[in-house]
């Protein structure tokens, strides 16, 4: 009884507090982990249950006044929190033993600033993973920085957008940083996904900005002085990833050196990062799920040095990639969506052509529109056999750029042949794989 | 048998047929589809655009045969003898072709899309523009051992094929479409595979030594360890490759593009690279001892320890580039 009345009586207090907004933000940092500064949440928040939160956590004075201003060294206005704190303090020792009460430890920090980060530039964005999150966001990678984040952190991959962008990332790298407390362990952890997906390349440029930007975790003004956690309480975080599985990289384990350089700069250029930017936050097209496809069945075995996880990893970072690199490689693929920019695919018209119609009589179809009709019974095998199908195939395309005027000579020329019903067929089979190059050249402007 | 008996009593209804002769009949465009000829004499036969589909032809003699056109999708031909046969333009769609000798045939633009090879005997037998997507070429070494040797597969479709450990040493693949094939520990030394298309092809630890290929296309190839020794590769595209810890050195380079490949620890002692594009790569220890690096665009790369001491870098591009001390470059 007497406790929850002192309980309530702090609270009272504290609420009436002339600073009560900035009392809350730091009680609930406490407890939270997390700083809040929505005026809207901080109101609606119970001091009553803060306190008695606190209470329960902290068994001694002595540990709530560190965790206090364990907090409070991390902020920028250390003066005006400190202040706070001693006030909080004054008013939850009653609620502690009278032995504990009389010992007020009064926290000496050093009067230079333990800063995280440099200059807050609005009045109380101050804890430095919400402000580093924050820089990471305007990154132009961003949803790659995300997907590599939470791949450091939870060795699992995740490509839905919506959920990257609603992970909640200062959490993430609080966790980074509790788990990676120097830096070459960070490196080396974004080295391990780097080497476990299959586009390493890029992603190498991913891990170079975020390492970059968290360098300011393991490098706080003055730079010999990383932050000391220990004064801080056990964080009440999610469960702390496990090690990562030691079949993670391929053969080819590139040393950490790799990322030693902190002066690579990720070359992105803005047309590329826009790109970029619009695919993530676009759905797939069929032309991402051909890219998909096609990349992840490989062979009917898939070569054994590729681990389960790199399996699980490679087609993700396909999806979303659009630079010039798969958008060329999309449109070999005839399949592709007439979203994508066709270029004719020598390969995928013969194919398409030896699916549906005896190659030999195609061939002979082709040959006889470009040439002049072929007789079965003369001479020109030979000259047959010295032209590749393909390359009639392509001849064709390239001689009619009318669908119409291709198809009206074709027919014509089959009608002409022996055997005029296959000979047709033949033709419609080739008509068949060439539309979709005619279709695309049709909707797009002509030079 | 003379033909004019066999295609009375097929249309009779009759199919069984195995062990007769009709070596060097006339057959062109017989409707002899799902017809039992195995173990029959079909040596220098004309079968020109006949119908055999789901034909049983197993073990039958189809040597210097012509069936050029001829239809034989789904046909049963295990252990059938193909040797010089010319299948110009025919269509074998998911025959089964296992153990058959096919050597030094014709099968210049033929289908085989999805036909069963394992164990096909290919020697020096001409695949060109033949399309082989789906085929089965897998080495089951106690059973099966095909074999392209000395076969030549220009302008051959082998996308996405399993060819992993393949021996195919000197083949001819110019101008081939082997985009995402399976080459890893592939013997392919003296390989011609100019023009062709590797993009996205695992070439791991593959022999490629002396191999030619000039403008081929490797972009986003994994060719980790790979031995290039003395491989000829002006103008490839390499953008985007893994070349981590292969072998080229003496390699001919010259106006290649490896754009943001990735050549960390590569020894490329000798190498000649003039003009080549490797601007965002990385060449993270790489050796370039004596390599010549004329006129290289090297922007943004990051040559993080490589060993460029006697490399000779006139006109090379550095804006950007980190320098071996690690410090970034600056003009």
């Amino acid at each position: 009884m007497l406790v929850t009345s002192s309980l309530e009586t702090i609270a009272e207090f504290l609420e009436q507090h002339e600073d009560t907004l900035r009392v809350r933000k730091l009680l609930f940092c406490v407890c939270e982990r997390r700083w809040e500064n929505d005026t809207g949440v901080l109101r609606n928040l119970s001091l009553n249950q803060l306190v008695s939160r606190l209470q329960q956590k902290y068994q001694t004075f002595g540990q709530l006044s560190d965790a206090l201003f364990g907090v409070v060294q991390q902020l920028n206005r250390q003066s005006q929190y400190a202040r706070i704190a001693q006030t909080v303090l004054n008013q939850m020792s009653t609620l502690y033993d009278e032995q504990d009460s009389s010992e007020q430890t009064q926290f000496n920090f050093a009067p230079d600033n333990t800063e995280f980060l440099g200059q807050a530039k609005d009045t109380d964005l101050t804890l430095s993973f919400e402000h580093l999150a924050q820089n990471l966001d305007a990154e132009a990678e961003v949803i790659r920085i995300r997907k590599m984040i939470w791949c450091t952190c939870r060795q699992a991959w995740e490509s839905n957008t919506q959920v990257l962008l609603s992970l909640d990332l200062p959490a993430l790298l609080e966790e980074i940083q509790y788990t990676f407390p120097i830096q070459s362990d960070l490196q080396a952890a974004l080295n391990r996904v780097v080497n476990s997906v299959s586009r390493p390349a890029e992603y190498s440029a991913i891990a170079q900005t975020i390492l970059s930007h968290l360098e300011l975790l393991y490098h706080a003004a003055p730079p010999t002085h990383p932050p000391d956690l220990s004064d801080l309480p056990p964080l009440a975080l999610e469960p702390l990833p496990t090690d990562p599985p030691t079949d993670y990289s391929s053969p080819s384990t590139d040393s950490p050196a790799s990322l030693d350089s902190a002066h690579l700069k990720t070359a992105v250029s803005p047309a590329r990062a826009a790109a970029a930017q619009a695919d993530t936050l676009v759905s797939p097209t069929p032309a991402d799920a051909q890219a998909d496809t096609v990349v992840s069945h490989q062979s009917p075995s898939p070569p054994p040095e590729l681990t389960a996880v790199e399996t699980e990893y490679s087609p993700a970072p396909e999806t979303d990639f659009n630079s010039d690199l798969d958008i060329e490689r999309d449109d070999n693929t005839a399949e592709s969506s007439s979203t994508t920019a066709v270029v004719y695919d020598a390969f995928e018209v013969r194919l398409e052509v030896m699916k549906y119609a005896n190659p030999l009589r195609a061939k002979i179809v082709a040959f006889s529109t470009l040439h002049h009709t072929f007789e079965t019974r003369g001479q020109d095998w030979p000259h047959l056999r010295t032209q590749p199908f393909d390359q009639l195939l392509q001849t064709l395309y390239e001689t009619y750029t009318d669908l119409e005027t291709l198809v009206r000579q074709l027919n014509q020329t089959a009608e002409q042949l022996e055997s005029p019903d296959d000979s047709l067929q033949a033709a419609e089979a080739i008509v068949k794989a060439m539309r979709p190059y005619y279709a695309a050249a049709a909707t797009t402007p002509s030079v | 048998m003379n033909p004019q008996t066999l295609i009375q009593r097929y249309n009779a209804g009759e199919t069984e047929f195995s062990g007769i002769n009709l070596s060097g009949t006339d057959l062109h465009g017989a409707d002899l589809i799902g017809i039992d000829l195995s173990h029959s004499d079909l040596h220098s036969a004309t079968l020109i655009f006949a119908y055999l589909s789901r034909a049983r032809l197993t073990q039958s003699n189809l040597t210097g045969a012509r069936l050029s056109g001829a239809n034989l999708n789904q046909a049963s031909m295990t252990g059938a003898n193909l040797h010089n046969a010319d299948l110009h333009g025919a269509s074998l769609q998911g025959a089964d072709l296992r153990s058959a000798d096919i050597t030094l045939a014709t099968l210049l633009d033929a289908n085989l899309i999805e036909a069963d090879l394992r164990g096909t005997d290919l020697s020096g037998s001409n695949l060109t523009g033949a399309c082989l997507r789906g085929a089965n070429l897998r080495e089951e070494k106690r059973i099966y051992s095909s074999t392209l040797a000395g076969a030549i597969l220009c302008n051959v479709d082998l996308q996405a094929a399993n060819l992993k450990g393949a021996d195919l040493p000197k083949v001819n693949m110019s101008g081939a479409n082997l985009r995402e094939v399976n080459f890893r520990n592939a013997d392919l030394r003296g390989a011609n595979l100019s023009g062709a298309d590797l993009s996205g092809a695992f070439l791991t630890e593959a022999n490629l030594t002396g191999a030619n290929l000039d403008s081929a296309i490797l972009k986003g190839a994994r060719m980790e360890r790979v031995l290039l020794t003395e491989a000829r590769m002006s103008e490839v595209n390499l953008e985007g490759a893994l070349l981590i810890d292969a072998k080229m050195s003496r390699v001919q380079l010259e106006k290649g593009n490896l754009k943001r490949s990735r050549l960390n620890r590569t020894d490329l002692s000798r190498a000649n690279l003039r003009n080549a594009d490797l601007s965002e790569a990385e060449l993270i220890e790489t050796y370039c001892a004596r390599t010549n690096m004329t006129g290289v665009n090297l922007s943004a790369a990051n040559l993080v320890r490589a060993e460029l001491s006697t490399a000779i870098l006139t006109w090379v591009e550095w804006k950007g580039a980190t320098m071996p001390d690690g410090s970034e470059y600056r003009a």
